[in-house]
């Protein structure tokens, strides 16, 4: 394996409402990378979209209250984000299905956005509970409750944004990044100084948006938002980040927090749990070790963990401002 | 059989908490100083500041926020 040069080359796609970025320390295989990823993106959409009817993720809701056999892929996020679940004693919860419908989000994104329509929302639907679900990794056997709809959301994007960058480096040997809809994993040498990341509101913004920048040698960095993936109801703006106890839209006292951690679900599973967990997130992040940036309402911002401070930061100790 | 994960994790430590549940991650990145220049030791994967905020810039930089 060659040394890496400075800058990696970049290459990207549209996907799921946002877009997928990939960086090689290779140039020459950048474009192979491209298409390492985006296989990668098509497999995890096959197997856990909530909006095609096709998925191996309607097979199950439709069968929910029934034991089923899935495949590897599906038990990988199964185990993924059953973990996240008891990681975060249930601030992230698979079982969020049917209550992020209730709140809105019943089709596509981008859909939602363009669609001008205020949702009715008629009741919030709490989830059922991750302890609710009953799976067998060895047999890849799941059964989930009567009326139990899951919802992998982040956990599949951060997932397929780990295995991609993974397989890329393996198969291509030189230091890769991918970037699904803002969740970043790396695999393999990173380039001289480190892979470069902007943190931002939203993923798509331009390179000229004002955001402090970081980098990291490995792992992974993940950001949430309750800024971007938004839609209008009649019981108020709603976001896409539940409260799995009430079925509501979490009323965080942050916009916006970014974790870094080993991998990508790890990061993003804190960084959702954070907006799910309020006031309370700042001491639940440093329990866990995890370098993190919140960034309240206000805009004012907290690093902690090891998270390089700002000159405009606030300290651990800032005071809420509701 | 079915595993109950609650009676799994239960079974494993009562008080787990995340770096518990997921050695291979958070003990891993500790482990490997952090894969970074900068931050605190034994904080996971912490990032750094770059060397000159203007590097990297364009291309070759991403943006990590919501999606």
């Amino acid at each position: 394996m060659n040394a890496a040069p400075a800058a990696p080359a970049r290459a990207g796609f549209p996907l799921w409402g946002g877009v997928a970025v990939v960086l090689s320390t290779d140039p020459d295989s950048v474009s192979a990378a491209r298409d390492l990823v985006w296989a990668e993106t098509c497999a995890m959409d096959v197997a856990c979209s909530r909006f095609r009817d096709d998925s191996e993720l309607a097979r199950v809701n439709a069968a929910a209250g029934t034991a089923v056999t899935v495949g590897p892929l599906f038990a990988e996020v199964v185990s993924a984000a059953l973990r996240a679940a008891a990681a975060t004693d249930g601030d992230v919860d698979p079982t969020c299905g049917a209550g992020l419908e209730a709140a809105g989000y019943d089709r596509d994104i981008e859909v939602l956005r363009h669609e001008g329509v205020r949702f009715t929302v008629r009741e919030r639907v709490p989830a059922p509970g991750w302890q609710s679900v009953s799976w067998n990794p060895a047999t890849m056997t799941l059964r989930t409750e009567p009326g139990c709809r899951l919802d992998f959301g982040a956990v599949a994007k951060a997932l397929a944004a780990d295995r991609a960058a993974h397989a890329a480096a393996r198969e291509l040997g030189c230091g890769v990044l991918v970037g699904l809809g803002g969740d970043i994993a790396t695999a393999g040498p990173a380039p001289v100084g480190g892979w470069q990341i902007k943190i931002a509101d939203d993923h798509r913004a331009e390179d000229t948006v004002p955001g402090p920048v970081v980098s990291v040698l490995s792992g992974a960095l993940a950001t949430s938002s309750t800024t971007t993936r938004r839609w209008d109801t009649t019981a108020g703006p709603a976001h896409h980040i539940l409260d799995p106890r009430t079925g509501a839209p979490a009323d965080a006292p942050w916009r916006t927090v970014s974790v870094t951690a080993a991998t990508c679900v790890d990061a993003n599973t804190a960084s959702t749990a954070a907006l799910v967990r309020g006031e309370a997130a700042p001491a639940w992040l440093e329990h866990q070790r995890l370098p993190a940036r919140l960034v309240r309402d206000d805009g004012r911002v907290l690093t902690l963990g090891g998270w390089p401070s700002e000159p405009d930061a606030d300290g651990p100790e800032c005071p809420s401002p509701r | 059989m079915d595993i109950r994960l609650r009676e799994n994790i239960a079974a494993r430590d009562e008080s787990a908490g995340f770096a518990h549940l997921i050695p291979t991650s958070l003990a891993h990145s500790s482990q490997n100083g952090g894969g970074t220049s900068g931050g605190r030791s034994g904080t996971g994967n912490a990032p750094s500041v770059p060397p000159g905020q203007s590097h990297g810039s364009g291309p070759s930089r991403v943006i990590s926020g919501g999606s």
